[in-house]
């Protein structure tokens, strides 16, 4: 049966006209015209509210007419909005049935409605959560888990917020042109330029030392790995003003260096400088576990079958590793391009993106240094996800290869 | 030509009843749709006549009553407008996203019959196909192709003509001053070359028909960027006239003369954006369980959009213009209720 029957439908619809009717005599609580569309909107509802009661029983048409009362309440006569409100209800009526959908719609709601100068971005986020969920709870997960998922991902949407929120706010024109001023053009190539050569030089000692480390057990290992970590834990003024102590332009090696003219501090070699500081140990400690998960026989058969340790390494060890030393990569790549505090204390010359926003926010405040702000946000954004995209590429570490991951 | 021109049809600069909120508006689309609900779902033999007919009062009523835009560009963009504005200027917003609103729920609670019923779009090159069919008498270009895959005449006719197109596409595009919002042109250059493609056989049909998804990722993202991109058709329904726009509409007028509805199948991004609601909305077309199906293929020749293969429906192109459960000979093909059958599934599982 696709829709109600005549002798059922036309009764309640002359009801509901009669009741319309009434409510414009008596009551006058809209104008005729939005009376009129309400009359309309409600038969519309009516269907709906038939397929309701067919497919879900009694209990779910009080729930679907307490959620309408609810939007009345709400849209209509908290905002006073009878137009919007006549609008939601039509699209209110046609989710209910498809859970998925009427749980995007109450977000919707509770963001346009609750949330109001903030709505997009909490609608974007929590809709995003929300088919997360979704999608686990589809897949059959426990209880437990989905609310486990559910939980954090609230904290996580909380976190997000100002982010997404500063990507909202201004107009792709107004970026358009901050990104034609030369001084932003120029920090930000500062920028990303540093911090490539920062994760290379990073790599290119990390790699190795992950290496050994993961490979080997010796007296004072752990002490190694624990000072791997420090850079962790020193705050990013700190290291600034060790820098300064070391190479700056009263130390003796920053004397040295300056006879050289391989002066450190503010320039772009101390940019470098500092960003590898504070980068190495999320490479190294990546690196490590990605070493640890290549299994040792297989370097032993490598050797068994004549490859020489090196050999081992470039062929076996470093490409079943490439995955996760990609990661590592990507996380030292975007700790050396967030870097500021050593930053702006060690070498403020050549003006970094991080130390440009401060500069311009300490200079004209928040409005200028704003549009600064989210370009450098969506800059930094596109190649972590092209990162993170391309890291597909990589083979796939051992074991690893039946998910279904493209491996080449 | 004066400043705020209307077209001639468009006597009325204000709406026929001029109601506080533009209440007409929702009013006339609430009705519209109920009606061609009703019609559209009730038993009746004459079902494709009416459903012209309703194509016949959707376009009068989107003529005259509704002054919001009717065009597959700007129904995306006006959603994304309209909810931007809730909350800052609700009248203006409630304009704007009256209608895709009523066109999403309707959808929802039947099959996205706005396509095959309603939009004006899909309508124009129906008549076309209608008027090619059955007052010319030509078979679709398509089906020659198909008798004669290899011949070299069509293949050089076909061949030489899109290319004139593609090149006064590609001329005027570059030779006037060239704005986004006349980038519908290229889509009209897209659905050439698609077209031509598909015709002598050197695209799958099939694969092509996910142009639709990046044609909706590229309207969206140029109503976020703030950009207005005219959509063909759209100068019938509003008091501009611009090149662009209805160059393209010649395009789609010329490409579903050969590929019947042909921007639908390949680039309309609200029709992407209706195929995938069409995966959770209530009523689709499946094979009725009790009916032999005689593989006769009535229903393949019957399908504007070639969404049936070997009797079985394919969702994301259906238009649900119910053609094919028309003109089955044997009845094989019904109109499902989805949701019914899961809610039925959902009360036995327990028992069971």
């Amino acid at each position: 049966m696709i829709l109600p029957r005549a002798k059922h439908a036309l009764p309640a619809v002359l009801v509901l006209a009669l009741a319309h009717g009434l409510l414009a005599m008596w009551a006058e609580l809209f104008p005729l015209s939005t009376n009129l569309v309400l009359f309309a909107a409600n038969c519309y509802l009516l269907y709906c509210g038939w397929l309701v009661l067919r497919d879900g029983g009694l209990v779910e048409v009080v729930l679907f007419a307490a959620g309408y009362g609810l939007l009345f309440g709400l849209v209509a006569v908290l905002l006073g909005r009878e137009s919007l409100f006549i609008l939601m209800v039509v699209l209110y009526g046609s989710v209910f049935r498809v859970r998925f959908l009427l749980g995007l719609f109450v977000l919707f709601v509770l963001g346009y409605v609750v949330f109001q100068p903030y709505a997009f971005e909490t609608f974007v986020l929590l809709g995003a959560a929300f088919a997360a969920v979704w999608a686990l709870k589809r897949r059959g997960a426990s209880p437990f888990l989905v609310a486990c998922l559910a939980f954090g991902l609230f904290g996580l949407v909380a976190v997000l917020l100002p982010v997404v929120h500063l990507l909202v706010q201004d107009s792709p024109q107004t970026l358009g042109y901050v990104l034609s001023r030369r001084d932003v053009q120029e920090a930000i190539g500062v920028s990303l330029l540093s911090s490539c050569l920062a994760t290379l030089i990073v790599a290119l000692w990390g790699v190795p030392l992950a290496y050994a480390l993961a490979r080997s057990s010796f007296k004072g290992k752990s002490v190694i790995e624990s000072l791997v970590d420090l850079p962790i834990l020193v705050p990013q003024s700190v290291v600034g003003i060790a820098l300064l102590v070391l190479l700056g332009p009263g130390s003796p090696l920053g004397q040295a260096l300056e006879g050289y003219g391989l002066s450190v501090s503010g320039r772009f070699a101390g940019i470098v400088a500092a960003q590898v500081f504070v980068a190495c140990p999320f490479l190294i400690k990546t690196a490590v576990t990605a070493f640890e998960g290549v299994p040792a026989h297989l370097e032993e058969v490598s050797r068994t079958l004549g490859a020489s340790t090196f050999q081992t390494f470039m062929r076996v060890s470093l490409p079943l590793a490439s995955r996760g030393l990609a990661v590592g990569l990507i996380l030292a790549w975007a700790r050396a391009i967030s870097e500021f505090g050593a930053i702006v204390l060690f070498a403020p010359d050549p003006l970094s993106a991080p130390v440009l926003v401060h500069a311009e926010f300490l200079r004209a405040g928040v409005a200028e240094s704003r549009p600064i702000a989210v370009l450098l946000l969506l800059v930094c954004l596109w190649v972590f996800v092209l990162l993170g995209f391309g890291k597909r590429f990589l083979p796939a570490p051992f074991g690893a290869g039946a998910d279904g991951r493209r491996a080449r | 030509m004066e400043a705020n021109f209307l077209p001639l049809w468009k006597t009325l600069d204000t709406p026929l009843v001029s109601l506080d909120e533009s209440c007409v508006e929702l009013f006339s689309v609430l009705a519209l749709f109920l009606l061609s609900m009703v019609v559209m779902l009730a038993r009746s033999r004459h079902r494709q006549i009416v459903r012209h007919l309703v194509q016949l009062v959707a376009l009068m009523v989107f003529f005259y009553i509704v002054y919001s835009c009717l065009g597959v560009f700007g129904m995306v963009r006006n959603t994304l407008h309209g909810i931007s504005l809730i909350g800052s200027v609700y009248t203006e917003a409630f304009f704007w996203v009256s209608l895709p609103f009523c066109v999403l729920a309707f959808s929802i609670t039947a099959g996205p019959f706005f396509c095959g019923w309603i939009c004006p779009t899909g309508f124009f090159q129906e008549l076309l196909a209608m008027l090619r069919e059955q007052a010319l008498r030509i078979p679709p270009v398509a089906r020659l192709a198909r008798r004669r895959p290899g011949r070299a005449l069509t293949f050089v006719g076909l061949g030489l003509f899109f290319a004139g197109f593609m090149g006064l596409v590609i001329w005027l595009g570059t030779t006037k001053r060239f704005y986004v919002e006349d980038s519908s042109l290229y889509w009209a250059a897209s659905l050439i070359l698609v077209v031509f493609l598909v015709l002598t056989r050197r695209a799958d049909d099939r694969a092509v028909r996910a142009l639709k998804a990046v044609s909706l990722a590229i309207i969206v993202g140029s109503a976020l960027l703030k950009t207005a991109i005219i959509s063909p058709m759209h100068f019938a329904f509003a008091d501009v006239r611009d090149p662009a726009s209805a160059l393209t509409t010649l395009v789609l007028v010329v490409a579903s003369l050969f590929l019947s509805q042909a921007w639908c199948r390949y680039v309309c991004p609200w029709g992407y954006l209706m195929g995938c609601l069409h995966g959770v909305s209530r009523l689709r077309v499946v094979r009725a369980a009790a009916k032999e199906c005689t593989g006769c293929r009535a229903c393949e020749r019957a399908c504007r959009v070639d969404a049936i293969e070997r009797g079985q429906v394919r969702l994301e192109d259906c238009h649900f213009c119910l053609a094919c459960v028309d003109r089955c000979p044997a009845g094989a093909l019904e109109i499902a209720d989805v949701w019914k059958q899961g809610a039925a599934k959902k009360q036995k599982a327990p028992g069971a």
